[in-house]
């Protein structure tokens, strides 16, 4: 018994002194940047991280600070899917961090916060408003709630409709050009007996830009409200256009799309399952690693019969925190974003389109099918862009999560379009409402 | 009852010669740690409850009373999804319980490569959230998973999956939360069945004891008290947990699998509503007080916990 | 309650030989029934077990795109990928950390303060086991910003130990009660034995007691550290360095909005559970180990 009891002692000494060592160790690490002599040390938080991503952007970091010796950026992943609630998590103790990759639709959210620092002066002093394509510095302003830029515009993701392209060469189809050739399509395709579908549609979480980009550029509408206010919604052609996309479901997708969100669409695409899929320019490098680029086609979601051609596009970049200490060196790698050397470098690697206008023209863009596409959207003159409300703080809680039940019992069949589209219309408009009221 | 406290081998303070701090002492840092760290974030939701707090709208934020609670009743959704959380645990907990059992049985038998079996049984528990939910995804994907070889070999059609139904993706939710959660307690129980003496298996053999009946009168009253306990907080777990259901499902489709804390972390995290998640929080916690007196009742907890 | 009448409290030596049964009947009578009704239904749980774990292999080693319904040829793309470029590698040392020290704080603060629940009545304990059950009724995600103010003010943000402290604290109610349970379950006439030789309470725990309580140590340890091992949600929220972030945040960068990597996601998740299959292949033993004749009397 006495030697057990040793040995027992024993082992929880040599536990509790293993654990102490640790600890010491631990303790001696995590000392704060921004030291001696003009050394600047930046946090650079990521919402997207992903291992290509990462890669990439600490390349553009290694660039920055090759060019600007005496700024080091610390890389910090953020997880898609709670990036937001870190963030949130992060401003109720003060501690952000002093950049941060948003997407314009994050800007409302943030700016709400008071988690971000306003960078027109930056921009307008800079230069910039000549180099960065004029629609994407417009919609990243209109992102925020009091229409200023907190975001430097240098990327855009365009939405498009992806194609299997052999697909449709056995079916002996063109790639279709109007939304007839492309219902066409879509019943071409579907072979329901070989579990092959023309289509796959988004009927789970994330459904909105999916929606808008199929029914709003069919509807040749550009504005999700009106100059009253008043939301369009219910527009008699935007009402038309849901009917045509609903009943895509199940006739020429799988019943399974119900509940798809966009893991799901994209197996669905990539594991030949569904012939077309609409989403942005950003999940071609995913597709290309499943299928060839020989196989796949991309294009712009068509025309509208009055002959409008919508373009629905979503601009992502860099901002700087509110409560930042290191403004200007933050400001500087604002700037290199921007710039020709760091906007290529960035935007090639990302394969989203530039933001800056000389950039847009290399060659490297008009290579890639994605980028092609959304550079036909950029040159188009007629063009309307696709004006999204992000600045309404509850954009995202309505057209998440209060619409995404109803809108699965429209695929379902247990809901009419017009009863879905004009009890939200009514939403969306008190929202704008309520909105215009809080900024008088 | 002096004896059935000894029997149960429950020291009252005064014996052992007069060292009556020893049981604070060795309570001590649990209690702190519960202090500081639990009951203080659980007061603070409280607080929120009373308020109408959005990060995003500061506008609108400051005292509001009891006008979230009012706001609650008067929530379809609110109601909607407290039916399915109730039926949701039910559920869940019981088919975890019965199988786990099963399991922890069938595993406490010796057979050759009973080691192994019991490693590989065990494993679900110990992979990831994330991972788990996205294991049954892909299972359950059309194109991915089972179902398009099931439909390759001719047995179901194309293009279906359990996810996509109402009643069908319960059930497929149930199946996955099940295979995670069913190992903890064969675990336990397994743990537990060790404290039972062999001799009174034997014995009752040669009484001429069933199966049935060895289990019900030995096994189950040494393994009942930590089952009990255990069931409630994976009960409680299982109310508050949302991870699975809100990847697998998101609380479709159309909302028919939406559990209340699933609710509350559509509203407080992801619309950033956190004073009305935070009155929904506390209804949640009211019920779940009830349903633990109640449970406890009924299983002649007596004043011993 | 019929658990008073039925424990013997006469002969210590019972316990000792609580040994997984020994049918020694086994092979006299139906044995064809006994194996039918141990195999069938087994086979039927490594099934149910098994095939979401062969779907996760399967992807993690099959070539992007394929469908085949076995992987081949094998591929190790999708490990390189993510130990290197998704930072696997030093995630994987954190979690460890991280939770090897969960499971020694559970084990030894769960041991205490079962003991002291177990075998004394003192003021205040009722009160306690309810306010620490109620602390289980609240979701931990409304739970993370008092928390992240908290350990704010102590100066813990950023450092692995709020990840430990808060993942023990969270173990911590499961912990005790199963503690007491097991702690219960060893009747007091042994340990009365020990102090009547002479022993110290402490002494005759760590003497007595522990040994047989080695099947609830496993259990708990095992809750604990795998709890702590799979925890994302503290982990993303008190991190703020790369450096220190723990396996699941590096899973949850291989899913996303515009990238989802189901074969780098599969071969991270085979690395996040085979160190954890592997530690519990080595302990389960345990788990249903008797205990060693001769360690009361001896």
């Amino acid at each position: 018994m006495r030697s057990k009891t040793m040995r027992t002692k024993r082992w929880m000494l040599v536990s509790v002194a293993a654990i102490g060592a640790m600890t010491l160790a631990s303790c001696t690490s995590g000392g704060e940047g921004g030291g001696a002599d003009g050394e600047v040390t930046l946090e650079l938080w990521d919402t997207d991280t992903r291992p290509e991503r990462t890669e990439n952007l600490e390349k553009l970091i290694d660039m920055f600070e090759a060019e600007n010796p005496g700024i080091t950026i610390d890389y910090l992943g953020l997880p898609t899917d709670s990036y937001m609630q870190k963030i949130s998590t992060a401003i109720s103790t003060g501690a952000t961090p002093d950049l941060l990759t948003p997407k314009a639709s994050d800007i409302s959210a943030l700016v709400a916060q008071g988690a971000l620092a306003p960078i027109e002066d930056v921009f307008v002093d800079g230069g910039w408003e000549e180099q960065i394509d004029p629609v994407m510095v417009e919609s990243t302003r209109a992102a925020a709630p009091d229409g200023q830029l907190y975001m430097t515009p240098a990327t855009a993701l365009v939405d498009v409709i992806y194609y299997r392209a052999d697909w449709l060469k056995e079916a002996g189809l063109e790639t279709p050009a109007t939304w007839d050739e492309f219902e066409a399509a879509a019943e071409g395709m579907t072979d329901k007996a070989s579990g092959q579908f023309g289509y796959t549609i988004r009927g789970g979480s994330g459904f909105f830009p999916q929606f808008m980009d199929m029914v709003y550029t069919r509807a040749g509408i550009g504005e999700l409200f009106d100059e009253d206010g008043a939301s369009t919604l219910d527009d008699p052609a935007v009402i038309e256009a849901t009917q045509a996309y609903v009943d895509l479901y199940g006739a020429t997708t799988a019943d399974s799309d119900l509940t798809a969100d966009f893991k799901v669409m994209i197996a669905q695409f990539s594991g030949g399952g569904a012939g077309m899929l609409s989403h942005s320019i950003g999940s071609y490098p995913t597709i290309l690693e499943s299928l060839e680029s020989e196989q796949i086609a991309v294009g712009l979601p068509y025309p509208s019969e009055n002959g409008s051609q919508v373009i629905a596009q979503l601009t992502t970049g860099f901002g700087m925190f509110a409560d930042s200490e290191h403004k200007e060196a933050a400001a500087k790698f604002l700037e290199f974003t921007m710039g020709e050397e760091g906007n290529s470098f960035w935007a090639e690697a990302s394969g989203y389109m530039p933001g800056n206008t000389a950039v847009a023209d290399e060659p490297w863009v008009a290579e890639s099918q994605a980028l092609a596409a959304a550079a036909e959207a950029r040159s188009n003159p007629d063009a309307i862009p696709l004006n999204v409300p992000y600045y309404l703080p509850e954009w995202t809680s309505i057209t998440d999560t209060a619409m995404l039940p109803d809108w699965q019992s429209v695929l379902q069949g247990n809901m009419s379009v017009e009863d879905f589209c004009t009890t939200y219309a009514k939403e969306l408009t008190e929202a704008q409402a309520r909105y215009e009221d809080a900024m008088k | 009852m002096t004896s059935t406290t000894q029997a149960q081998g429950i020291t009252p303070t005064r014996r052992r010669g007069g060292k009556r701090w020893y049981p604070y002492l060795l309570i001590a840092p649990a209690a702190a740690l519960v202090a500081i760290f639990l009951v203080y974030p659980v007061g603070s939701v409280f607080y929120y409850s009373l308020q109408n707090y959005n990060v995003t709208m500061p506008l609108y934020n400051g005292f509001v009373g009891f006008d979230n609670f009012v706001a609650i009743a008067n929530d379809q959704k609110f109601w909607d999804s407290l039916l399915f959380t109730f039926k949701w645990v039910v559920v869940e907990i019981g088919l975890q319980f019965v199988f786990g059992l099963i399991l922890a049985l069938l595993i406490n038998q010796a057979f050759k490569g009973r080691g192994i079996v019991r490693s590989l049984v065990f494993t679900p528990w110990a992979v990831a959230g994330i991972l788990t939910t996205t294991i049954w995804l892909l299972i359950y994907n059309p194109t991915t998973g089972v179902g398009r070889y099931l439909a390759d070999m001719g047995l179901i059609p194309y293009g279906t999956s359990l996810l996509a139904g109402e009643d069908t993706a319960f059930w497929a939710a149930v199946l996955a939360e099940l295979w995670k959660g069913a190992p903890f307690f064969a675990i336990l129980i397994l743990a537990d069945l060790q404290s039972v003496p062999a001799e009174l298996y034997e014995s009752a053999e040669m009484d001429g004891a069933g199966r049935v009946r060895k289990f019900l009168s030995i096994t189950w009253p040494h393994i009942r008290l930590a089952v009990v306990i255990a069931t409630l907080l994976r009960a409680v777990w299982e109310f508050n947990n949302v991870d699975l259901l809100y990847t697998l499902t998101g609380g479709g489709p159309a909302g028919s699998t939406t559990t209340l804390p699933l609710y509350v972390a559509q509203t407080a995290i992801y619309d950033r509503d956190f004073g009305y998640g935070s009155a929904l929080t506390v209804i949640a916690f009211v019920l779940l007080i009830i349903f633990t007196a109640v449970y406890l009742r009924i299983n002649r907890f007596g004043k011993d916990d | 309650m019929t658990t008073t009448s039925m424990a013997p409290k006469t002969s210590t030596r019972s316990v000792v030989s609580a040994r997984p049964i020994r049918r020694k009947s086994a092979g006299r009578r139906g044995s064809i029934v006994d194996r039918l009704l141990l195999w069938v239904p087994l086979a039927f749980a490594l099934l149910f077990t098994l095939v979401p774990f062969y779907w996760m292999l399967l992807f993690a080693f099959r070539p992007s795109g394929s469908t085949a319904l076995f992987p081949w040829p094998l591929t190790f793309e999708h490990f390189a990928k993510v130990w290197t470029g998704g930072g696997f590698g030093t995630f994987f040392l954190n979690s460890v950390y991280v939770a090897l020290a969960s499971l020694v704080i559970s084990i030894v603060v769960g041991l205490m303060g079962g003991y002291a629940l177990a075998r004394f009545s003192f003021r205040g304990k009722g009160a306690f086991l309810l306010v620490m059950l109620c602390t289980q009724f609240v979701p931990g995600a409304m739970l993370l910003i008092p928390l992240f103010q908290i350990f704010n003010g102590i100066g813990l943000t950023n450092s692995l130990w709020s990840l430990i402290i808060g993942d023990s604290v969270f173990q911590l109610p499961l912990s005790l009660v199963l503690m007491v349970g097991f702690i219960r379950n060893v009747p007091i006439d042994i340990e009365e034995a020990a102090w009547i030789d002479g022993c110290s309470r402490f002494r005759a725990f760590i003497a007595v007691v522990l040994p047989l309580l080695r099947p609830g140590i496993v259990a708990v340890g095992s809750f604990a550290f795998i709890s702590a091992w799979n925890n994302f949600l503290l982990a993303v929220m008190f991190i703020s360095s790369q450096d220190k972030f723990t396996i699941p945040v590096g899973l949850s960068y291989l899913i996303g909005e515009f990238g989802t990597d189901f074969g780098a996601l599969a071969a991270g998740g085979v690395i996040a559970v085979v160190p954890v299959v592997a530690i519990f292949a080595f302990v389960q033993r345990y788990l249903v180990q008797g205990l060693s004749a001769g360690a009361v009397k001896g």
